[in-house]
C-alpha cells in the first residue's frame, strides 16, 4: 500500500517534469537552438528550492505558500483518480476531476491577486477571464460521457473517430489551460513581466512550476484516456506522445491572442464545435 | 482619475534598451502615456568636439550597434560637404552597398523583435538565423560582424574584391527566398495580422504634424525618404522604389519594412552591376573653412540629420545629431492610447525605437527630474 501510494505521487511528478522537458527540447529544436537536457526541469526544480523565498512586503506569504503547495496536491489528487490506478473512483468522479482542475488554477489566480503589484493583478484578471472562456467546454466534454471512467471505459470505440470536433476543441481547452500560445495571455512576459507569477520566488515559484508541469501531465493524460480508449499502458503512452506533440505544435507555431480576441476565439471556436458533435450524436 | 499605473521599462522583457513609459490604465485600456528617456546617455556629442575629424568618424560609427554605417556615412558626407571635396564613384557605390545591407539587417532584427513582443518567439528565432547571412556578407566585405562602417573622409577604406562580390551575390540569392517566405508569412498568418491590424494607426495627416520620418510616415502614405529626395551617394543613378502603404497601422508598417528588404537587395545587386575598377578615396586637403553644414541620410529607421560647425580648427566646434527615433517617438501617445496595454510592444515595436541613439540627458536631483540646456551643460564644463 505505501509503496502504491509512493509510486502514485511520484509518477506524475517524475513524468510531469519528463513531459516539460521533451516539450522545451522539441521546442528547441523546431525554433532551430539546440535546447536544454530533457532533464532540465528537474534541476530547475531542485535548484529552486535551495533558492530564498522572499517575501513581498504588503503580501500574505503564507497564505501563497500555502496556495502552491494546494495547486500541487489537488492536480496530484486528479492523477489517483485516472483508471490504471483506481484509488479514488466512485460514480460521479468526473465531477473531481472538474473541480480540482479549476481549483488548481484558482490557486495561481489567488496567489497573483494578494501580491501588491499591477503585473500580477492583471495578469489574474485575465486568467479569470480566459478560465470564464475554456471551462464550460471542458465541462461539457467530460460531463457528456457518463460523468465517469467507468462508463467512459465501457463505450466500444475510440471516441476520437466518433467524436473529431470534441478532440479538436479539447486541444484548445488543453493550450488555454496549460498557459501556452495562443493563449498564454495571464502571463504575457512582453506585456506584463511574468503575471500571476511575478513576485514569486524560491519555494513557491518552484512548487507553482511543478503544478505547471503537472497540470501539463495530467490535461495530456485526460485527452489521451478521453478519445483514445485505451486498452493497455503502451497505447496510452503513444497517444499521449500525439496529444504532446499537437500541444508543442501550437506553441511553436502561433502569436499569442490579445485577451479578448483569446476570450472570442474560445467562445466562438470551440462551442460551435462541440454543439456540432452533440447534435450529430443525438441524431 | 486613472485606474493604476504601470511602468513599462527602464529594464523590462519586451525592450531590450532603456526605455521608460508610465502608463496609466483603465482595466486593460491605455488612457495616458508619459515617457522618459536618459538612462542610457554617453555624452557622444560632446565627444565628437573633443577629437579631430577623422577620429570622428570612428566615433560615429560606434553611436548605434545597428545603424553603425549610416551614422558614419551621414557624418563623412557633412565633412566632405565642408572640406567640398567630390568622392570616386567606386566609393559611392562601396557605401551604398554597405549601407542598404545594413538596412537589410536591421529590418531583419525588428521583424524578429516584431515576432517576439507578440510572443511568436519562432520567428525571433528565423529572423535572427536569416540575419545571420547579412552578417558575413557584411563581414566579407568590412572586416566587422555589428560595427561595419569602412567610411573615411575622401572615400572608403576597404576596397571591394571581385571574389567578395561573388559572395555576396550568393548570400543575396539564398536571402531572397528566405525574405520572400517572411513576406507570405507576414501577409498571410492570422495571428500576426491578428495582432497588428488597426493597432496604433497614424494618419496621413498626424504624420505631417508630428514630422514623423522613416518607414513610420511611408506607411500612412507620406512619400519621404532622403534617398529620393536629397539624391546624395548614387542614389539617383540606381533604378528603385519608394515603398509606401495607406494604413497606417503596425500591420502597413510591417509591410513596409518586409518589402524595403526586398528593394535594398535590388539595390545591393544593382550596385555591384555600376561598380567599376578605380580608387576608392581621394586623400583631402586638410583645410576647414570657418562654416556650417548640414547632412541628411536615410538610415533604417529614417531620416538621420547632422549639423557640424566648423570653427576653423582640426576639431569641429560643435556636432549636433538629430536621429529618426528621436523624431518618432513623438508619436508614442497617438499610438498607444486608446489600445489596450498588450498592443503597447507591439505597437511601441511598430515604431522600431533605437534609444540608444536617441538619448538625452536628464538630471534627478531630490527626486524632481530636470532636463538642461546646451548653454548649461558648457558652463557645467567649465566650472
Amino acid at each position: 500500500m505505501i509503496m502504491n501510494i509512493i509510486e502514485v505521487l511520484l509518477v506524475p511528478i517524475f513524468l510531469g517534469f519528463i513531459y516539460e522537458g521533451i516539450l522545451r527540447k522539441i521546442s528547441a529544436r523546431m525554433q532551430n537552438r539546440i535546447g536544454p537536457p530533457i532533464w532540465q526541469p528537474l534541476l530547475d526544480f531542485v535548484k529552486l528550492l535551495s533558492k530564498e523565498s522572499f517575501e513581498v512586503v504588503g503580501s500574505h506569504h503564507f497564505l501563497i505558500s500555502f496556495l502552491s503547495i494546494l495547486s500541487v496536491v489537488s492536480l496530484l489528487v486528479i492523477g489517483f483518480t485516472f483508471p490504471f490506478i483506481n484509488l479514488l473512483n466512485f460514480r460521479w468522479d468526473f465531477i473531481l476531476v472538474i473541480y480540482l482542475l479549476m481549483f488548481s488554477s484558482t490557486c495561481f489566480i489567488l496567489a497573483g491577486f494578494s501580491f501588491p503589484s499591477p503585473y500580477t493583478l492583471i495578469g489574474s484578471t485575465r486568467e479569470i477571464t480566459l478560465l470564464l472562456a475554456y471551462e464550460l467546454p471542458l465541462i461539457i466534454i467530460l460531463l457528456f460521457f457518463g460523468m465517469s471512467y467507468h462508463s467512459l471505459l465501457s463505450l466500444p470505440e475510440n471516441l476520437i473517430f466518433s467524436f473529431p470536433l470534441f478532440f479538436i476543441s479539447f486541444l484548445l481547452i488543453t493550450q488555454a489551460k496549460l498557459g501556452y500560445q495562443p493563449f498564454n495571455i495571464g502571463e504575457a512576459e512582453q506585456e506584463i513581466v511574468a503575471g500571476y507569477l511575478t513576485e514569486c520566488s524560491g519555494f513557491e515559484l518552484a512548487m507553482f512550476n511543478l503544478a505547471k508541469s503537472l497540470r501539463m501531465f495530467i490535461m495530456i493524460s485526460l485527452a489521451s484516456i478521453l478519445f483514445f480508449n485505451f486498452k493497455n499502458i503502451l497505447a496510452f503512452v503513444l497517444s499521449s506522445f500525439i496529444i504532446l506533440f499537437f500541444v508543442i505544435l501550437f506553441r511553436v507555431t502561433l502569436a499569442r491572442f490579445r485577451i479578448d480576441q483569446g476570450f472570442k476565439f474560445l467562445w466562438i471556436v470551440s462551442i460551435p464545435l462541440i454543439l456540432i458533435d452533440l447534435i450529430k450524436a443525438i441524431l | 482619475m486613472h485606474d493604476m499605473m504601470i511602468p513599462f521599462g527602464p529594464a523590462h522583457p519586451a525592450l531590450p534598451e532603456p526605455v521608460y513609459l508610465k502608463l496609466f490604465l483603465d482595466g486593460e485600456e491605455v488612457e495616458d502615456v508619459d515617457f522618459s528617456v536618459g538612462y542610457n546617455h554617453k555624452g557622444i556629442e560632446k565627444a565628437l568636439e573633443e577629437m579631430d575629424y577623422f577620429k570622428n568618424v570612428f566615433l560615429s560609427g560606434r553611436i548605434c550597434g545597428i545603424c553603425s554605417s549610416a551614422h558614419s556615412t551621414c557624418y563623412t558626407l557633412g565633412v566632405e560637404k565642408l572640406l567640398n571635396i567630390e568622392i570616386p564613384d567606386k566609393a559611392k557605390f562601396i557605401r551604398i552597398i554597405v549601407s542598404e545591407l545594413e538596412r537589410l539587417q536591421s529590418h531583419l532584427l525588428w521583424l524578429g523583435l516584431l515576432g517576439h513582443e507578440m510572443g511568436f518567439d519562432t520567428l525571433f528565432m528565423l529572423a535572427f538565423r536569416e540575419r545571420e547571412y547579412v552578417l558575413e556578407s557584411l563581414e566579407l566585405m568590412t572586416g566587422k560582424r555589428v560595427v561595419h562602417d569602412i567610411n573615411t573622409i575622401g572615400g572608403v577604406r576597404r576596397d571591394l574584391s571581385h571574389e567578395t562580390m561573388i559572395k555576396l551575390v550568393k548570400n543575396l540569392e539564398i536571402l531572397e527566398g528566405k525574405i520572400e517566405y517572411f513576406r507570405k508569412l507576414v501577409r498571410k498568418d492570422f495571428l500576426i495580422k491578428k495582432r497588428t491590424l488597426r493597432i496604433g494607426k497614424l494618419d496621413k495627416k498626424d504624420v505631417e504634424e508630428l514630422c514623423l520620418v522613416g518607414p513610420v510616415a511611408r506607411a500612412s502614405g507620406v512619400l519621404y525618404d532622403i534617398r529620393r529626395t536629397d539624391k546624395y551617394l548614387k542614389y539617383d543613378d540606381l533604378n528603385f522604389k519608394i515603398v509606401t502603404q495607406r494604413k497606417g497601422d503596425a500591420f502597413a508598417r510591417t509591410l513596409v519594412r518586409v518589402r524595403e528588404m526586398i528593394e535594398s537587395m535590388r539595390l545591393v545587386r544593382l550596385a555591384i552591376a555600376f561598380i567599376e575598377p578605380g580608387p576608392t578615396r581621394v586623400k583631402p586637403i586638410l583645410f576647414f573653412p570657418e562654416k556650417e553644414v548640414i547632412s541628411r541620410v536615410e538610415a533604417p529607421r529614417g531620416e538621420l540629420i547632422y549639423y557640424i560647425r566648423s570653427n576653423g580648427t582640426d576639431k569641429p566646434a560643435r556636432v549636433k545629431i538629430r536621429t529618426p527615433t528621436y523624431a518618432n517617438l513623438l508619436s508614442l501617445k497617438k499610438i498607444l492610447v486608446g489600445y489596450t496595454l498588450a498592443d503597447v510592444p507591439v505597437a511601441v515595436a511598430s515604431l522600431d525605437p533605437c534609444l540608444c541613439c536617441t538619448d538625452r540627458v536628464t538630471i534627478v536631483k531630490n527626486g524632481k527630474e530636470k532636463i538642461i540646456k546646451w548653454e548649461d551643460l558648457h558652463d557645467h564644463e567649465h566650472h
